[in-house]
């Protein structure tokens, strides 16, 4: 009966935002329409401008892994004052986690438009953005790792006369590490892809030069550039894979 | 309750009786509800946070699952021992020095693991992990040694090579031992004195002789009769 009861509600809600967004079987028979504009206007790609394509890749990177960097370079401190089992204060605590939840619940677009008026276009106000918004993924994400780590060698630090820093730096760090890593390179991934969406309000890199070459039709080049898309993600995607082997 | 320098106490009970919580109340990783602990005529429960500190590393622990440090090296795991004598920079950086380092691979010598001093303790059995916890003991040189269950998760074999370590630390260097036991007859053949907990009474106190079978049934009361003891078990997991 409970189950019943659940497929039902799935159903519902399926059947209600579905038409929410207008998602009717209708829909289907112009997608022929897609194939024939993609294989029409898409192809062959257009190479022309690969100098060009290559170094907004490496924009689109940049931005991505430093604001990545800095946003768990800073969240890495936060996130053990905002963990309940390290934290010196419930105060201390509170106030953490009330700055972590606002930071991450704001998205990086509206940031990114905040910024944009004192910081001019370009990828600073990206770069603000991401920071911002993954200290509050960061802070989130690691905090709730340090809480479930094993108590274990904690007690043993403290039972050796060991400060809550030492608890921190011998108790607790090293287990975590492999865990933290995997979220790094999870956040690198989503953060590449937000850069390029940031690309749209002005930030640089492939987003916006794909955004360019959209509003003109250049629909060749944009080919070009979605693969570089590709090869970004699943290069990264890659990388992030054999380092996490590495560390275990 | 008052146990004297150079006593080999074994503490007895069933799970939940307050074993844990009491030896814990000692060094303070469980804070008493009530009552005072002295130590050398001054107030651990009374004490500020930098002091406990300094007590804590007079006073070493073993544990039932060994508690070391993940994914560090055995050599790391028994330097830790001396972080309470080191110099707060070394212990923070583990910039150990090469005098510490020489002190811990003796240690490491002494349980019989120097040759593993690079591994990491992951890579150990449960019998060499719980060794070099008693090395990293060796390596702080503690007056007084609590033990939770340390063999509880040991085979005979190794428990009674653990227990034996442990006994040489009681005889050769005079250290204090508290020990909470699960093996009735481990604390008759180790300790000098047992200590019987029962839902978290002292039921006995008295040398292995005086432990009679009907001590013993007093320590350990059958299930139906004590419903408080299986409410706290299920409360200490």
């Amino acid at each position: 009966m409970r189950k019943l009861i659940a497929v039902a509600a799935v159903i519902i809600l399926l059947l209600w935002s579905g038409s929410g967004v207008s998602f009717t079987a209708g829909a289907f028979g112009d997608l022929g329409n897609t194939a024939r504009f993609i294989a029409e206007h898409w192809f062959p790609m257009d190479l022309s401008d690969w100098q060009t394509a290559l170094r907004a890749m490496v924009d689109t990177l940049e931005i991505a892994v430093f604001s990545t960097l800095a946003a768990a370079a800073l969240a890495f401190p936060l996130s053990f004052l905002a963990a309940r089992n390290w934290t010196p204060s419930r105060w201390i605590y509170d106030s953490i986690r009330f700055l972590i939840n606002l930071f991450r619940s704001i998205p990086e677009l509206v940031l990114a438009l905040v910024f944009i008026p004192t910081l001019g276009l370009g990828p600073m106000p990206a770069v603000m953005a991401l920071i911002i918004h993954n200290i509050g993924v960061f802070g989130k994400l690691i905090s709730e790792t340090i809480e479930a780590s094993d108590d274990g060698p904690q007690e043993a630090v403290k039972a050796l006369g060991g400060t809550r820093l030492l608890v921190a730096v011998y108790g607790i760090v090293p287990q975590i590490l492999p865990l933290v890593l995997s979220h790094y390179f999870y956040r690198l991934e989503v953060a590449i892809r937000t850069t390029l969406i940031l690309g749209i309000v002005g930030a640089g890199g492939l987003g916006q030069m794909l955004y360019n070459d959209f509003k003109q039709f250049m629909y060749q080049k944009v080919t070009f550039e979605v693969v570089l898309i590709m090869v970004l993600v699943t290069g990264v995607d890659y990388l992030g894979a054999l380092i996490r082997k590495r560390v275990k | 309750m008052t146990i004297m320098p150079g006593e080999f106490v074994a503490v007895l009970g069933r799970s939940g009786a307050g074993k844990s919580t009491l030896i814990r109340c000692i060094n303070r990783l469980v804070e008493a509800d009530e009552g005072t602990v002295f130590w050398n005529g001054q107030s651990i429960t009374g004490m500020n946070p930098g002091q406990l500190r300094l007590i804590r590393g007079e006073i070493g622990m073993v544990f039932q699952h060994f508690h070391l440090l993940p994914r560090l090296s055995v050599w790391t795991n028994v330097l830790a021992g001396g972080f309470a004598d080191m110099p707060y920079w070394r212990s923070l950086l583990g910039a150990f020095s090469a005098k510490d380092r020489k002190r811990a691979l003796t240690a490491l010598r002494e349980v019989g693991l120097a040759e593993l001093a690079k591994r990491r303790v992951e890579e150990l059995s449960g019998g060499q992990k719980q060794r070099v916890a008693i090395a990293r003991v060796l390596m702080q040189k503690p007056k007084l040694l609590l033990g939770d269950e340390p063999i509880s998760s040991l085979d005979a074999v190794t428990a009674e090579r653990v227990m034996a370590f442990i006994q040489e630390l009681h005889r050769k260097r005079g250290v204090t031992v508290v020990l909470n036991l699960h093996d009735v007859s481990a604390a008759r053949a180790y300790a000098t004195r047992i200590i019987g907990l029962t839902a978290g009474r002292i039921t006995f106190d008295g040398t292995p002789e005086q432990l009679t079978d009907e001590e013993l049934r007093v320590i350990y009361p059958p299930d139906e009769e004590d419903d408080r003891t299986i409410a706290n078990r299920e409360g200490e997991s």
